[in-house]
């Protein structure tokens, strides 16, 4: 059959999701609400859900335009990790000043508040408190050049693992279940998470020069739409390959990743982890000499994070391998 | 639409119900506390649907359009795209079709002028309707 020369509304989709997503960093950012109360933001919400409905409908009914090369992914995976990284780094910094930054009616986690979050034996001296705030916008290219690092390290590796995994695995047959991408990707994301987060943390926190405290929940918000957009965008472009089941795991697979991000979310918001965590490594460090006291808890406490976030994004990272697995087993219709 | 009343189109015309009283109930909400921003963002978002719905609505009907006509002091490809988004294709041939008419369309002026009156006063209509049917209040148009 003829392809009908139909306009691409796909990309709009997404477009749609990234102005839900906008949205969802405007009822975040509480410094000056542009609703008046949540039933009257509620409304917009769900209409920006239906733009992104309609269009979503539009473009699963049409035929999505076929390239020579479509049979691939749109970044491959040498060039996937570094791009994927910088851009994550850019949403990782407007999530982080939306949600963290200070603002007047924001319980902000930094040194400033140290004195009055933390139970120190002895409080901070305001001499030697950072009082002063970096401006965000010259942190753009610092964030983006770490995720750019971290991208490249992470695209270079899984694909590493991941093939040694399916290797290995057969042989033995009590780890036969770690050759499934989701549980291999779960693995790799805490292992390198957890390891990254220790070697990270002390270089994030000497130079946090009156920064606040990035939350957790920032953390797993970022890497959740960061990663998800990806994701997204993947699956539209290769649409014509997409059947009914693998549509289901890609709800399933965004399902999951916004779980557990909610998760994350509500156990930091009803247990104060964040500041928990600020707390703690605050006693760590040595604020006279700027370093940190010597000890493992630190390195520990920095794995921890790392392997949260390192979870979430290989959670919904790995949704691409097990989305084009479940193509593969069952062709889509008229094929 | 003239479409046959498929499941999808009992799914899509609820859709449409679902962002109407959505609107109604952002700008009542936000107008009680005389919010404006809410309000504006709430009707912007609200048309952005209404425009995507309707261009998506007209995709098969302006497919297959043969070239367009020329018409003299008529900007027929600007008056289609207008048409594409805000109304229907059977709006745009309507209107075209009244130019024939030499008490209508003798001069490009008088054509132009035809064109501005009737197609925004067609659209206007066009939308209080849709209003109306889906407020269920269809009888008494």
């Amino acid at each position: 059959m003829p392809q009908r020369n139909k306009p691409d509304f796909f990309p709009y989709v997404l477009v749609a999701l990234v102005a839900a997503a906008l949205f969802f960093l405007l009822l975040l950012d509480r410094r000056s609400p542009v609703f008046s109360t949540p039933s009257g933001m509620a409304p917009f919400l769900f209409i920006v859900l239906a733009i992104a409905a309609i269009l979503a409908h539009f473009a699963m009914r049409s035929p999505a335009p076929r390239d020579k090369d479509a049979c691939d992914l749109w970044l491959q995976w040498h060039r996937s990790g570094p791009i994927g990284g910088a851009l994550t780094g850019l949403i990782f910094l407007g999530i982080y000043w939306a949600y963290d930054w200070p603002a007047p009616n924001r319980t902000e986690i930094s040194e400033r508040q140290v004195n009055q979050l933390c139970l120190l034996s002895q409080p901070v001296p305001d001499a030697l408190i950072i009082w002063g705030t970096p401006d965000s916008l010259g942190l753009i290219p610092g964030f983006m050049l770490l995720g750019l690092a971290l991208g490249t390290v992470v695209g270079l590796l899984f694909p590493y693992w991941h093939n040694t995994i399916c290797r290995r695995t057969p042989e033995i047959p009590a780890l036969r279940w770690l050759s499934h991408p989701y549980p291999s990707g779960l693995l790799f994301g805490v292992l390198v998470g957890g390891l990254i987060g220790a070697w990270l943390y002390p270089l994030i926190f000497s130079i946090s020069d009156g920064r606040p405290f990035i939350r957790i929940s920032t953390s797993a918000i970022s890497v959740f739409l960061a990663v998800g957009f990806y994701l997204l965008f993947e699956v539209a472009r290769h649409r014509h390959a997409m059947n009914r089941a693998a549509y289901t795991t890609l709800a399933t697979v965004l399902l999951v990743g916004a779980l557990l991000t909610s998760l994350i979310w509500l156990l930091d918001a009803q247990l104060n982890l964040s500041a928990t965590t600020y707390c703690f490594f605050y006693t760590t460090w040595n604020t006279e000499l700027n370093e940190l006291q010597p000890g493992w808890l630190p390195a520990i406490a920095g794995a921890s994070y790392g392997a949260m976030c390192g979870a979430i994004t290989m959670s919904v990272a790995s949704g691409y391998l097990i989305i084009r697995a479940v193509v593969k087993e069952q062709p889509p219709h008229g094929t | 639409m003239g479409d046959a009343y498929t499941p999808a189109n009992f799914v899509l015309e609820n859709l449409d119900r679902g962002v109407l009283f959505a609107a109604i109930g952002g700008v009542v909400s936000n107008g009680l506390e005389a919010f404006l921003p809410g309000i504006v963002l709430t009707m912007v978002a609200a048309m952005m649907y209404g425009l995507a719905r309707n261009r998506i609505a007209n995709i098969d009907e302006f497919e297959c359009m043969e070239s367009s006509a020329t018409l003299p002091g008529v900007d027929v490809q600007q008056f289609t795209l207008c048409c594409q988004w805000l109304a229907s294709r059977q709006l745009r041939d309507g209107l075209l079709g009244d130019l024939v008419d030499p008490a209508i369309g003798n001069t490009p002026e008088a054509a132009r002028h035809y064109l501005r009156k009737t197609l925004w006063r067609a659209i206007w209509i066009r939308v209080k309707e849709k209003i109306l049917t889906l407020l269920w209040f269809d009888r008494s148009l």
